[in-house]
C-alpha cells in the first residue's frame, strides 16, 4: 500500500451515471486482487473533506494504466466525473482483501446488484476454462440503460440479465434468477457477489437455505480505509464488528451477521 | 540535527506532534506507513475496562471541511490492550499515551491503576467527555467538582502522568480545567469533538445511526484554537492542542495561541503522512528564522502576544 500521484488519461461515460476513469501510474503494482480498492483524494483542499474508496475495474501493467468504474452518487463523485485528461489525483492503495476464494472452486455463480458487477470483469479475464464451463453470471439493475459492456461479459459466461423494471424480458431482482437455479441445481456452487446490503442479506439467507457458501464485497462509509479509525463497522457473526477496509471488503457469507445488517 | 523535544508538564517528547486518540487505533494505525517512533506520541483509542462493541453502523457522516464519527468508544478492553497490543507499540519504539474512559468515577481509579503497573507508558489521557452513569449521565467533564474528585482519585492510585481531554462545548472551560490541574493532572488536552449531526435529504433521515456524532477536522479549528488560548492565558499551564491541524502552519497557530504540544486527528486520515509533513515543517520554520529549539521557537511564536494577551 502506498500513496501517489496519478495522472488521468482519460473519462468516458458507460452509462448516464456510470464512468471509466483511466489513469496513467508511474510504478506498476507488484499484483493486484479483484475486490481491492483505493481511497482517492478528489481535489486538493477540504471539500470534499474525505476520500472515496473505489475499487479497481481493470489494470495494464504493461502501459501501467489503472482504470476505475464508478457510479456517480454525491459531491465527490460528481467532481471526479469532471476530471479531465492530465489532471492529477492523489490515491491510496491498494487496500483491503479482494476476492480469492473462488480461485480454488470450478462452479461458481457471479451475482451482481447494479455497480456491483465492476469487480466481476477482471475475474472473468482470468478464469480456467473449467471454471467458464462451469459458471454462470446474473446482472440485476434497475433499467435496461444501466447496463454497459455485455458483449465483453457475454463472450466469457453464460449471463442472465434481468431488470426491476421489466424493460429487458420480464421484472426480476437478481436473487429471483439465483432461487431459480438453485432449486433446479442445488450442488457446489460457489457464490461470488457485490451489491447493495439488501441483495447480499437476500442472498445470504437463500445460501443458508441451501446450505452454499460464498464470498461478497461489502460497502460502508469509510473515513481511513487503511483500519485505523473503526469506522467501516460490518456487525460480525463472532459478535462485534468487522473492518470493511481492513478485514474485507470481501468477507465469506458465514463471517458477517446477517441479522444485524440494515 | 533540529532539537525538536518539548516539555508537556512532567512529560518529555522528541518532537511536539501527537496522534489523537481515535484515529490510530491502538497506536499503530499508520505502522504501515511510517513507524510511530518518528512521533512525539501515539494516543490510543479510548480504552476502557471491559471490551466495548461501539455503535452501529453507519459511524461516519462527512461534513463541510470535516467529518462526523459516531464509532461508540469501540475498543477490546483493557487486559486485552495490555496483553495484545502494548507490547507490540513497546518493540516499535513508540511513546505510549493511554486515553481511558468510564461509565462512574472509580472506573477512571481501576484503569489507571491497572495501567499504572505496566511498563511503555509514558501518560495517561482522560476522556471526560462520558456520562456518568451514577450521576444523571451528565458528563465527568461538565462539572468542576467532578473533575476535581475523580483527577484526585486517579491521581493518588497512579504514578503516570495525567493528561486530561475537556469538551469546549461547556460553560465554563477555564474553571474546568484548573479543577484539573488543582486536582493533579499534568496538562490539559483541548478539545474533543464537537457533539454535531448531519441529515440526508436522499433518505430524510440522519446520516449516522446514532443519531449524533462527534465534529472533527478543520471545521473545529477555530473553536479549538480559542479553547487552547483561554485556558493557557488564565492559568498559564501545560496544554496540548487538538482540532482541525492540517497544516505544519495549523500547528504553528496553536503554538501562538498557548499548546505547548499539538494532536493530529483527522486531517491524518485523509493525509496519512501528515504528522512527518508537520515535523518537518516546523524543523524548516525554526532554520529560516534562524532559532535553535522548540523553546526560541516559542518565544518567537508568542512574541507578539504581550500586546493582545
Amino acid at each position: 500500500m502506498r500513496e501517489f500521484t496519478v495522472r488521468v488519461i482519460s473519462q468516458k461515460a458507460l452509462t448516464k451515471d456510470i464512468f471509466l476513469l483511466n489513469l496513467k501510474l508511474e510504478k506498476p503494482f507488484k499484483s493486484l486482487t479483484p475486490g481491492q480498492f483505493f481511497m482517492i483524494k478528489i481535489q486538493d483542499g477540504f471539500e470534499p473533506f474525505l476520500r472515496r474508496p473505489l475499487a479497481w475495474f481493470s489494470y495494464d501493467k504493461n502501459k501501467k494504466s489503472i482504470q476505475f468504474a464508478y457510479k456517480v452518487v454525491g459531491k465527490g463523485t460528481t467532481i471526479l466525473a469532471h476530471k479531465k485528461t492530465e489532471e492529477k489525483l492523489n490515491i491510496l492503495g491498494p487496500l483491503g482483501k479482494g476476492f480469492s476464494s473462488y480461485l480454488k472452486k470450478e462452479k461458481l455463480l457471479f451475482v451482481a446488484g447494479g455497480a456491483g458487477i465492476f469487480p466481476f470483469f477482471s475475474i472473468l479475464e482470468n478464469l480456467s476454462e473449467k471454471q467458464k464451463k462451469n459458471s454462470k453470471l446474473i446482472w440485476g439493475v434497475n433499467k435496461k440503460n444501466d447496463l454497459f459492456y455485455i458483449n465483453k461479459l457475454k463472450n466469457k459466461l453464460p449471463i442472465y440479465l434481468v431488470t426491476e423494471d421489466g424493460s429487458i424480458s420480464k421484472k426480476a431482482l437478481a436473487t429471483d434468477v439465483v432461487e431459480k437455479i438453485l432449486s433446479e441445481d442445488q450442488n457446489d456452487w460457489f457464490i461470488i457477489a457485490c451489491g447493495p446490503a439488501e441483495m447480499l442479506k437476500n442472498l445470504a439467507n437463500l445460501l443458508e437455505k441451501y446450505k452454499l457458501n460464498g464470498e461478497l464485497s461489502m460497502e460502508e462509509r469509510m473515513a481511513c480505509g487503511f483500519g485505523a479509525c473503526l469506522g467501516c463497522a460490518v456487525p460480525s457473526k463472532k459478535g462485534g464488528y468487522l473492518r470493511a477496509c481492513k478485514d474485507g471488503p470481501v468477507f465469506r457469507f458465514d463471517e458477517i451477521d446477517w441479522k444485524r445488517v440494515k | 540535527m533540529t532539537d525538536l523535544s518539548v516539555e508537556v508538564g512532567s512529560i518529555k517528547l522528541k518532537n511536539p506532534l501527537m496522534l489523537a486518540s481515535g484515529i490510530c487505533g491502538y497506536g499503530d494505525g499508520f505502522k504501515e506507513f511510517y513507524s510511530p517512533e518518528k512521533l512525539g506520541a501515539v494516543v490510543t483509542k479510548g480504552i476502557s475496562l471491559k471490551p466495548r462493541e461501539g455503535n452501529q453502523p453507519p459511524r461516519i457522516a462527512e461534513v463541510n471541511s470535516g467529518m462526523l464519527n459516531s464509532v461508540g468508544l469501540e475498543n477490546i478492553g483493557v487486559e486485552r490492550f495490555i496483553k495484545e497490543k502494548l507490547p507490540l507499540l513497546i518493540k516499535l519504539k513508540a511513546k505510549v499515551v493511554v486515553n481511558i474512559f468510564g461509565e462512574r468515577l472509580n472506573d477512571y481509579v481501576e484503569l489507571s491503576e491497572r495501567l499504572s503497573k505496566e511498563k511503555g507508558i509514558i501518560a495517561i489521557e482522560l476522556n471526560l467527555s462520558c456520562p456518568n452513569v451514577e450521576r444523571g449521565a451528565i458528563e465527568f467533564g461538565r462539572d468542576p467538582k467532578t473533575v476535581q474528585e475523580l483527577v484526585k482519585e486517579v491521581r493518588s492510585h497512579c504514578k503516570i502522568p495525567l493528561l486530561v481531554k475537556l469538551s469546549a462545548m461547556v460553560s465554563d472551560l477555564v474553571e474546568l480545567s484548573r479543577s484539573a490541574i488543582d486536582a493533579g493532572a499534568d496538562a490539559l488536552t483541548l478539545i474533543n469533538t464537537v457533539p454535531a449531526m448531519a441529515i440526508d435529504l436522499k433518505t430524510r433521515r440522519p446520516v449516522l445511526k446514532n443519531i449524533f456524532g462527534g465534529l472533527s477536522g478543520p471545521a473545529i479549528k477555530p473553536i479549538a484554537l480559542r479553547a487552547v488560548y483561554i485556558v493557557k492565558k488564565n492559568l498559564g499551564l501545560p496544554v496540548i492542542g487538538v482540532g482541525g491541524i492540517s497544516s505544519y502552519e495549523d500547528a504553528l497557530e496553536f503554538f501562538i495561541a498557548g499548546a505547548d504540544a499539538v494532536q493530529v486527528g483527522s486531517s491524518a486520515l485523509v493525509n496519512p503522512y501528515l504528522p512527518l509533513e508537520i515535523i518537518k515543517g516546523i524543523k524548516k520554520f525554526i532554520k529560516i528564522n534562524k532559532l535553535k529549539n522548540m523553546g526560541e521557537l516559542f518565544k518567537f511564536l508568542r512574541s507578539e502576544s504581550r500586546t493582545w494577551l
